[in-house]
């Protein structure tokens, strides 16, 4: 999946904000995803801009998947 | 010993392996119904709750840690899950969460709890919001993609 989201990070650069949270050494990654219920990686959380959460994909995906996802953020 | 006897006896032992190994199998794989404490279990257990109902059913209350997954978009967006990883899947009624079921059966899912008596006769509390957690996330004006990963 790395190379797509590096792909679609540049695409989306400065519409959508890319955070990439490593829960294995990153406890405040580790801390929000427990919050979050996220049980497995990679899962990718989608965010509205007044921080609502609009989406969710669990496990590896299509970048036509991601990009339908992103073009729905507002 | 009559030939005739050798065959009951290889029978029985046949038979009592199938209903040995069906008894006593592991737990953690096969496709099994559950209840609402069998829900709880598979939840507590780590099971992937997966909702099948329509996004406006879903909003109004859901099972904890549940993610929205439609029936009519499971196939594609399941291509890509753990086909040996432990899914607890539901529905309203059990009706549509059968046909899921049914669905996951065929791709090769190896593990899955189905609620069969779907989240009508969930007796716990439920979650509400658009996705599995009602918490907002801080953002700085844009929207934002969180992805959560290891490198391992």
């Amino acid at each position: 999946m790395e190379p797509v989201v590096d792909g679609l990070e540049k695409k989306y650069e400065g519409k959508v904000e890319f955070r990439r949270l490593n829960v294995e050494s990153d406890q405040a990654a580790i801390s929000l995803a427990n919050s979050l219920g996220i049980t497995g990686v990679p899962t990718f959380i989608f965010v509205n801009s007044d921080g609502v959460q609009a989406g969710q994909i669990i496990g590896s995906t299509s970048e036509a998947k991601m990009v339908e996802t992103l073009d729905s953020l507002k | 010993m009559k030939p005739k006897n050798l065959i009951w006896i290889v029978l029985g032992v046949i038979a009592v392996v199938i209903v040995g190994w069906n008894l006593f199998k592991p737990a953690g794989g096969g496709i099994s119904n559950v209840d609402a404490a069998g829900a709880q279990t598979a939840i507590e257990q780590g099971a992937q709750v997966i909702d099948v109902r329509t996004a406006g059913e879903y909003q109004l209350g859901h099972l904890p840690g549940a993610v929205n997954v439609p029936l009519d978009q499971l196939e594609t967006q399941s291509a890509s899950w753990d086909k040996n990883a432990t899914y607890l899947v539901y529905c309203a009624t059990g009706a549509r969460s059968a046909s899921a079921v049914d669905m996951m059966k065929a791709a090769g899912f190896t593990s899955i709890r189905h609620f069969n008596a779907g989240i009508q006769a969930w007796t716990g509390e439920l979650e509400k919001g658009s996705v599995s957690s009602s918490q907002k996330i801080e953002t700085n004006g844009t929207p934002v993609m969180i992805e959560f990963f290891t490198t391992s």
